[in-house]
């Protein structure tokens, strides 16, 4: 048995299942369901829109709405989730029972990240499913009307699809480790929130205040934009969909290099989420 | 309360030195993906219009705006707006600059269409025979060179841009000696069409260099396969006898 003074052992079952827990109650959300079905019936409609196409193949069009889809929605599911599952513990109370019990802090936040990033992987899951699906329908049709173009076999690469959802989860990761540090900090989900798709849109932007950095003369903007490109991550380095729907294939060693910048950028901003947890008052 | 406000400072610090760390990493990650091509052409559609579109841009939805852009863009070329219709085709060009279609269909726009705008329907002659009418037509001709010198970051293995850019100079700036100089491009691009090896023969000939269109069409003649349409290699062959008998002819009356 334990003695009353020992000290509480940093327990990986404990985040297993305040994560277990978050995944649950995020997929039993409505907006959840509402996202999911949103995003399917926006690849859908890419059948639709297929008559205002001009310039691109009909498949690479598919494919390029299925990406639009998995970032747009899948940014915006990562942001509200995360905020809502992580605030809303503080906002109605429930957090102060649970951090009553033997549990470190930042067990708590790991927990509430993982949970919440399983869910944004759940959703692109779902995702690359319909995606796979929709491509594979349209082009066995394309192969029947047009066999002389596919006497090498398929073109779509179906592995690269994966490939790519997987490299949104690791941007999905990011924000959500940026949102769960906002909402140690915030004293509302919303302002959780808005600071997420702030960090989206300049994140996604980066790039050009790294250039713009470079090029201005005015040290006060430059020390702007150097904060901008330095303090925060590169989203736009996730933005490999243009390769892969040009039947392109990825380098092997830029999944490993996303994979490290993923997981600097979210062991930083879990860090100092924990750190911001621990001094906050509930 | 919280009490945060003395950690921010730190984590600022080492939220900079993570991303001066990371910095050749991330060069290195958006070099492999020829990503800083991009940079020109997002900087310029932000520079004429919101944030609302980047976002757009960049969540992925790329081709469907550029498509909806190129069709709102269509109700400026039926009213004849010459504005509008230029500062969407250089949006689309912008938005999505993959497809070569809006890069050749947007020069096209600016070389032929824009000119009889100009001039009105009834005056179209006068852009070929009067010396303002030329003057106007030589403008927009080099517009479009213009459009089709951006498309080079993303298309310079196309071959299709190369002849589009000779046609302007030959059909639009009589300039049949760089006219043939981008269809010598063409020939040397990716995956080359048979015909622009037959167009840069003639334009030779045309421009007097006969023995030189000789060699050229031989050299291409070897490399035809026989039984392909697109490759007309008897009308390669006929061209090249053809040519042999006016060498030989020109070579007796000059002796």
């Amino acid at each position: 048995m334990k003695a009353p003074n020992d000290k509480l052992r940093w327990s990986l079952r404990r985040v297993r299942v305040i994560a277990g827990n978050t995944f649950r109650e995020a997929v039993r959300m409505k907006l959840f369901l509402a996202m999911t079905i949103l995003a399917i019936g926006a690849l859908a409609s890419s059948f639709l829109f297929q008559e205002f196409n001009f310039g691109s193949s009909e498949l690479k069009f598919i494919a390029d709405f299925g990406f639009g889809g998995m970032t747009v929605f899948g940014s915006a599911l990562a942001i509200i989730v995360t905020a809502q599952l992580f605030y809303g513990e503080i906002e109605h109370r429930t957090a102060l029972t649970l951090l009553a019990k033997p549990i470190y802090r930042s067990e708590f936040v790991l927990g509430k990240f993982l949970g919440a990033w399983a869910t944004v992987a759940c959703f692109l899951g779902m995702m690359t499913t319909c995606l796979i699906f929709a491509l594979w329908w349209r082009e066995t049709s394309i192969m029947v009307e047009y066999p002389d173009d596919f006497q090498d076999g398929r073109i779509v690469r179906y592995g690269a699809v994966i490939g790519f959802s997987a490299i949104q989860a690791l941007r999905i990761g990011i924000l959500c480790s940026v949102v769960v540090l906002f909402s140690t900090y915030a004293s509302s989900s919303l302002f959780a929130m808005v600071m997420g798709v702030l960090i989206w849109i300049v994140g996604q932007l980066q790039h050009i205040t790294t250039e713009a950095w470079i090029a201005v003369d005015n040290w006060l903007l430059k020390g702007v934009y150097a904060l901008a490109s330095f303090a925060l991550p590169n989203f736009h380095l996730f933005d490999v969909g243009d390769k892969l729907a040009l039947g392109e294939n990825l380098p092997g060693a830029i999944y490993g290099k996303l994979g490290f910048y993923s997981l600097l950028y979210v062991s930083f901003y879990l860090a100092v989420a924990s750190a911001s947890f621990n001094r906050r008052e509930l | 309360m919280n009490s945060n406000y003395s950690i921010i400072p730190f984590c600022i610090a080492i939220a900079l030195a993570i991303g001066w760390v990371v910095s050749p990493l991330d060069r290195s990650i958006s070099e492999a993906l020829g990503q800083r091509a991009e940079v020109e052409s997002l900087r310029q559609l932000d520079s004429q219009f919101g944030q609302g579109l980047s976002v757009a841009v960049l969540g992925g939805y790329r081709s469907v705006t550029a498509n909806l852009v190129w069709l709102s863009k269509n109700r400026n070329w039926e009213k004849r707006d010459l504005a509008g219709t230029f500062a969407k085709i250089g949006l689309v060009t912008s938005i999505d600059p993959r497809p070569e279609i809006f890069w050749l269909n947007g020069a096209r726009i600016i070389a032929n269409d824009m000119p009889a705008w100009v001039v009105g329907d009834r005056n179209t002659n006068q852009l070929a025979s009067t010396e303002e009418g030329r003057k106007v037509a030589h403008q927009y001709a080099k517009r479009a060179l213009l459009l089709l010198e951006k498309s080079r970051v993303h298309h310079s293995e196309n071959p299709d841009i190369y002849l589009e850019e000779a046609m302007i100079y030959w059909l639009k700036l009589d300039d049949l000696e760089r006219a043939a100089e981008r269809v010598l491009r063409a020939t040397q691009a990716m995956n080359p069409p048979y015909h622009a090896f037959r167009i840069y023969g003639e334009m030779l000939t045309r421009l007097g260099r006969k023995q030189e269109a000789l060699g050229f069409l031989e050299r291409h003649y070897k490399t035809l396969p026989d039984n392909s349409p697109e490759a007309m290699k008897i009308v390669v062959g006929d061209r090249i006898r053809a040519l042999r008998q006016e060498i030989a002819t020109s070579g007796e009356d000059e002796v």
